[in-house]
Parts: structure tokens; C-alpha cells; sequence
């Protein structure tokens, strides 16, 4: 038994699940200007990024699908296993929907640039390291843009980012680009979150890199 | 035997019992973000008294509810509901939501015009009210009370925030209050 084929049960059982989950469940709190919650389904487009970051992520070796569900392992196994996986799903949509902005045209240019950004992946050959800090980069300025720069620009007192950005974005209309407003504690919540999903990400069983066969064959003998 | 079956346990727990003790709290897990996402709590407070009438354990301060009937029916409506609020902290009974919109509904009244913030805040809690009700409708068998169910009150809080031709009408200052 080599050190890929042993993955520890509460791992796979226990924390995972609960980690992602909870992913699912926050990345969907958004923090009204009263200070009260409201939970947001995820959109369509939430859900087709995820469906696309799962494939990538597979094909990267960030997580092998083989090792959670297979016929090859029992029927316990494989609900653990099945539960991980859509709990991945679960909190990869609510991850790109917590990170774009709710409407306006910045919701579209946001989900453009993810899409495209994914597709860039797609076309490269990547593995499990470098999945991963792509998409810290790619999740963290995400963060960084829509809780920091953008909440700067929505503030009413004239905050450095405002300045900035009224300069940079001369003639651009803000009312189209349509800023919301919402607490700081929703920057420090999506913070949180970010740091559990890259956790949960860290914790996967990973898979072969693309340069490495795969040894599903092995694993199922 | 897979290799994932031959996993080694944790302490004296077998991986079996670890499998299925992970399902089982992921399941419930699970089932409580769907219901958050349902019910849409909006407070942690309410999130909690949500589960707990979901399993039929939340209780109201049944002293404060008595109160607040008793500032209700001498025409305190103000401190009525501060009484339901306290009575009904994560706002998860029917009957109370019940009251508090009547309150709504009997301060906002008016003879010659309504004041429809008030009664847009009854609606709120009638519909509040009749989404916790089990079977879709609150009837309160208070005697003091010309309504009984929460659909005549929500009909009477819809029909004083519409505007049509019926506003126009001089008869309408006969109206009584409810």
C-alpha cells in the first residue's frame, strides 16, 4: 500500500464533507445593510464554472473522482465518497458565487472573466500544485476586487480606491456598472470562506498528474 | 477487499463506525443548509428558533404573550408588539405573528385614509405568520377580535394598501375597524 492509496477515513468521511459544506453554506451568506443574513441559491452560470472547475481540477490531479467513487469500493464507501464529491460541486458554484458580484454589468464581466480564465487552464497542461495556486490567484483577486477595490468605490466618503478608480474610469457611468454597498463583515465572512475552500481543496485525495499514467487500473485490481 | 476498505480506524473506532458516523453528520448537515436556503433565516437567533420549531421544541415566553394580548386589546399596540417581540424572540409562532400584525393592522387603520407603512409591516408578518403555520392558515379563537383567521386579515391588510375606484367611494368613511 503506497502513500496514494491510503486515505485517511475521517478525512474522507469526516472533515471533508463538513469543510465543503460549509463552503456551500456560507458562500451563499451575504450580509444585508441592517447586518442581518439572506442565503442566494447559486445562479446557472455559478454552476456551470463549477461543473468546469471540476473537470479541471481532475484533470490536473487536484482531486482523483476514482479514489472517492468507483465500483470497486463498498457501497459505505462510495456514499462518503459521493458526498465529498457533490459537496466539492456545492462549494466550488457557491465559491464563483460569492466572489462576482450579485447583477449589473460587473456581474457579467466577472463571470466572462472567469470563464475565460478557466478556459486558459483548460488549454494548458497543469498539475495539482500549480492548480492550486492558479486558482489562489484567481479566487484572491476575485476577493480582493469585489470586497476591497469595489467597496471602496461604493463607499459615499471619497476613499483612495474611489479616487482611483473615478480617474481610471472616466465617463464610465457607475450606475451601470452598479456597485453595491454591503458591511465590511461580509469582506472578512468571504475571507473565512475563501480560506476553508482552498482547505478542503488542500485535503483532497489527489489523482495522477497529466504527465504520469493513470494507475486506475491498479487501484481497482 | 478495496484499499480504502482496509483503512485503519481511530483509536478503538473501526472505519465502519467512523463511515457511518461521517454520513450520517454530513446528511443532517447537509439537510440544515437546505433548509437555511429554504427559510432563509435572518438572524442567527432566527436560525435557531427555526430548528428548533422544525423539531417542535421551540416555546414562547408564554408570561410576555399573555401581556402582550392584554396591551393588544387596550389599544397599546406599540407596547404590545415590544411584548410579542419579547414573547417571540426568533419569530417562529404562528399565533404571535398573528397578533403583531393585527397590531399593525389596528394602528395603521384609519376612517379616512390608512397609513400603508403600517400596514406593509402587517402583511409582512401575517405572511411571516401564515408560512409557519402548518397547514397554511393561523385561526385565533380570541372572541375580543373580528378576525379570526389570517387569510380575512390578510385580505384586509391587502385591500387598505390597493389603490383602485373603492378609494373614491364617500361610503367607505362608514367603515368600521376591525
Amino acid at each position: 500500500m503506497n502513500a496514494r492509496d491510503s486515505f485517511p477515513v475521517v478525512r474522507e468521511a469526516v472533515t471533508l464533507p463538513l469543510v465543503l459544506l460549509t463552503v456551500a453554506l456560507g458562500g451563499g451568506a451575504r450580509v444585508v445593510a441592517d447586518g442581518s443574513l439572506r442565503f442566494v441559491v447559486p445562479p446557472l452560470m455559478a454552476l456551470v464554472l463549477a461543473a468546469m472547475l471540476l473537470g479541471l481540477m481532475t484533470r490536473a490531479g487536484l482531486v482523483a473522482p476514482e479514489r472517492l467513487f468507483s465500483p470497486a469500493r463498498r457501497p459505505l464507501q462510495n456514499a462518503n465518497g459521493g458526498l465529498v464529491l457533490l459537496s466539492l460541486f456545492a462549494a466550488s458554484a457557491q465559491m464563483f458565487h460569492m466572489l462576482t458580484p450579485d447583477r449589473g454589468l460587473l456581474h457579467l464581466l466577472f463571470n466572462v472573466l472567469f470563464l475565460v480564465l478557466l478556459l486558459n487552464t483548460f488549454a494548458g497542461r497543469t498539475d495539482r500544485r500549480h492548480l492550486l495556486r492558479h486558482l489562489l490567484v484567481l479566487f484572491g483577486s476575485a476577493l480582493v476586487l469585489k470586497f476591497v477595490v469595489l467597496q471602496g468605490l461604493g463607499r459615499s466618503n471619497g476613499s483612495l480606491a474611489k479616487r482611483l478608480f473615478s480617474t481610471a474610469l472616466e465617463g464610465v457611468s457607475l450606475g451601470s456598472l452598479h456597485v453595491e454597498s454591503t458591511p465590511a463583515s461580509a469582506g472578512y465572512l468571504a475571507f473565512a470562506i475563501l480560506g476553508l475552500f482552498f482547505l478542503g481543496l488542500w485535503l483532497l485525495p489527489p489523482g495522477a498528474t497529466p504527465t504520469r499514467t493513470s494507475d486506475r487500473g491498479r487501484d481497482a485490481a | 477487499m478495496s484499499n480504502a476498505a482496509r483503512a485503519p480506524g481511530v483509536g478503538p473506532f473501526p472505519p465502519t463506525a467512523i463511515r457511518l458516523a461521517g454520513l450520517v453528520v454530513s446528511v443532517a448537515y447537509a439537510t440544515l443548509i437546505v433548509w437555511v436556503y429554504a427559510n432563509q433565516p435572518r438572524s442567527i437567533g432566527e436560525l435557531r428558533g427555526g430548528v428548533q420549531s422544525t423539531l417542535g421544541v421551540y416555546q414562547i415566553d408564554r408570561e410576555a404573550f399573555d401581556n402582550g394580548v392584554r396591551l393588544f386589546h387596550g389599544g397599546k399596540y406599540r407596547d404590545a408588539r415590544a411584548a410579542f417581540t419579547e414573547a417571540d424572540r426568533d419569530r417562529q409562532d404562528p399565533t404571535v405573528q398573528f397578533y403583531v400584525a393585527y397590531s399593525y393592522y389596528r394602528q395603521g387603520w384609519g376612517r379616512f385614509y390608512h397609513n400603508n407603512a403600517l400596514f406593509e409591516r402587517g402583511l409582512e408578518a401575517i405572511e411571516r405568520a401564515i408560512a409557519l403555520a402548518p397547514d397554511g392558515q393561523v385561526v385565533v379563537d380570541d372572541p375580543a377580535l373580528a378576525m379570526h383567521s389570517s387569510d380575512e386579515l390578510h385580505a384586509e391588510l391587502e385591500s387598505g394598501i390597493r389603490r383602485d375606484l373603492s378609494d373614491l367611494n364617500p361610503m367607505r368613511v362608514l367603515k368600521e375597524r376591525k
